[in-house]
């Protein structure tokens, strides 16, 4: 089964875009692993509307360690399965909680081995810090995709062509996690690559 | 896959130049390196990260890019539309950083006008950018789509609007190449060809990032034209005017030609030829093919036909005689029949 990793800052959504794109491709229920470093990992169902309430939320760092789950993403008349890993948000300073910074070193670990990597970023302002160090390392990899989050705000679409430049031939998604929108542009970035 | 649990190997002390990818993790979780810096190392280490998959991808496009300057090299002339691509790509290149180090970057608007006789490598010039342009990662493909009026003006209300949509749609991610554009503001008020302008200024402005326009024709029509449009020009911030080749020039576009086709002139045939082009351009006979590489083709494809036709003739041939071109073969017309030579 293919890795795809979604990686990116504090807040720019990986976790709400996780789940809701994991609805738009049909799934109602979610079957989402948690793979936290002291203790064993363990599995947990989560009712979609459950999931967004409980793994979701506006404090930075919610997401403290990763989350896998299994998405079905249809190839012609199969299905082929997919671990969506959700992770926590990169900082670009040292994080002063060991916590935190054992995740990031976890999400780390994940990159070498994810077949894509999704790369959240909020387009309102230029990419800059562990953003472009990101972007650069994803530059050189073949699964790698900008998604650009949040679209549904202002400010975000004068963005967007800035980021694309910047960008370059690293293909950059417009999204709205929120809002589901961009969603099908991602599902062809995978299948096209599954 | 790292199991969650599992603590990474730790190896004490390893230098800060050269730090191995399973360290990284342990100095990322210590707090002596931020995560971008993780990623610097991953990035640099590149296979060594134990996963081959990390595998450098610029040095493809660093090549196809030294190659496709190559071949703007080999044409022959054109110095200062050289030079202007040579200015446009460190623009691009220098922007990108200065976007990259957080500095502002002016807006890359890239629709060019080519001004200039049929033939004065307009086509060659524009296909070259397209790659140069995908391989600096300003146009995702950077295929070109070269069109005239007839493919973007209608014949009825609506359908000019739909046939340059149309146009406009294949080009996306690539360049679209109007050749002879100022024809779109003949006829005046009532022509669709004021609906197909309307329509790609429209299609400039919504694609912006992801289609360049190029705008050719003869030098005074285009001028005309854009004087014409007040604002068309402002649009058009790159304007290349491919000057008609000089007579040498012509000459070495001939050899050019002749090399790669395998034949050779007889010394009274590069006479003739020089003095064909020579009278060509000083009397064109109004025809714009005059100081052109199309010219030199014609020509030359002519010649070989007609050598063909006097070595078919002939009851044996040596491997010379099939590649030398006599000054014979260099008689007569170029063109159609009926044009004086």
């Amino acid at each position: 089964m293919k890795e795809a990793l979604v990686i990116g800052r504090p807040n720019v959504g990986k976790t709400l875009f996780s789940v809701n794109f994991a609805e738009f491709l049909g799934q109602r229920r979610l079957e989402v692993m948690f793979r936290p470093r002291d203790g064993a990992a363990y599995t947990r169902i989560y009712p979609i509307g459950q999931a967004r309430a409980d793994l979701v939320g506006e404090d930075p760092h919610r997401t403290l360690g990763l989350q896998s789950l299994v998405l079905n993403v249809p190839h012609g008349k199969a299905v082929r399965k997919v671990v969506l890993t959700d992770s926590t948000g990169l900082t670009d300073d040292v994080h002063p909680v060991s916590a935190v910074r054992r995740a990031m070193a976890d999400t780390l670990r994940q990159v070498a081995s994810a077949a894509f990597i999704f790369h959240v970023v909020d387009p309102v302002s230029p990419l800059e810090g562990v953003d472009l160090d990101i972007l650069r390392y994803g530059l050189t990899q073949d699964g790698y995709a900008v998604l650009a989050n949040k679209m549904d705000l202002p400010g975000r679409p004068e963005g967007l062509a800035a980021l694309a430049r910047l960008a370059g031939p690293a293909p950059v998604l417009a999204v709205s996690a929120s809002d589901r929108t961009g969603f099908r542009e991602v599902k062809a970035f995978v299948r096209r690559r599954v | 896959m790292t199991r969650a649990g599992e603590t990474p190997a730790r190896p004490e002390g390893g230098g800060p130049e050269t730090p191995g990818v399973e360290d990284v993790f342990g100095r990322l979780e210590r707090g002596e390196i931020t995560p971008g810096e993780a990623f610097r190392v991953f990035r640099l280490a590149g296979g060594q990260a134990g996963d081959a998959k990390l595998e450098m991808a610029e040095p493809a496009t660093e090549r196809r890019l030294a190659e496709t300057f190559d071949e703007l090299e080999f044409l022959v002339g054109l110095t200062s539309v050289k030079r202007l691509v040579r200015e446009l790509h460190a623009f691009i290149v220098i922007q990108r950083e200065r976007a990259l180090r957080g500095l502002s970057a002016e807006p890359m608007v890239l629709h060019m006008v080519f001004k200039g006789n049929p033939g004065t490598g307009k086509t060659t010039v524009a296909r070259i950018l397209g790659r140069i342009f995908k391989a600096t990662g300003v146009l995702q493909k950077g295929h070109l789509v070269e069109c005239e009026r007839a493919d973007l003006v209608g014949e009825y209300i609506g359908h000019t609007a739909q046939k340059t949509r149309e146009q406009v749609k294949r080009a996306i991610g690539g360049i679209l190449f109007v050749d002879e554009g100022y024809s779109l503001a003949r006829g005046g008020e009532k022509d669709f060809g004021k609906e197909a302008i309307d329509t790609l200024v429209k299609a400039m402005e919504d694609h912006k990032d992801e289609l360049v326009l190029i705008l050719a024709g003869y030098l005074d029509e285009m001028q005309q034209f854009l004087e014409s449009n007040p604002g068309l020009q402002s649009r058009f911030p790159i304007q290349i005017t491919f000057p008609d080749f000089t007579l040498e020039e012509l000459m070495e576009i001939a050899d050019l030609m002749l090399a790669k086709r395998q034949y050779t002139l007889t010394v009274e045939a590069r006479q003739a030829l020089r003095a064909k082009l020579q009278r060509y351009r000083r009397f064109p006979y109004g025809d714009e093919n005059a100081g052109n590489a199309r010219l030199v083709r014609n020509i030359i494809e002519r010649a070989m036909r007609r050598q063909a036709l006097r070595l078919v003739e002939r009851s044996s041939r040596s491997r010379a005689d099939l590649q030398t071109i006599e000054a014979a073969d260099l008689d007569g017309d170029d063109y159609e029949a009926g044009r004086p030579d």
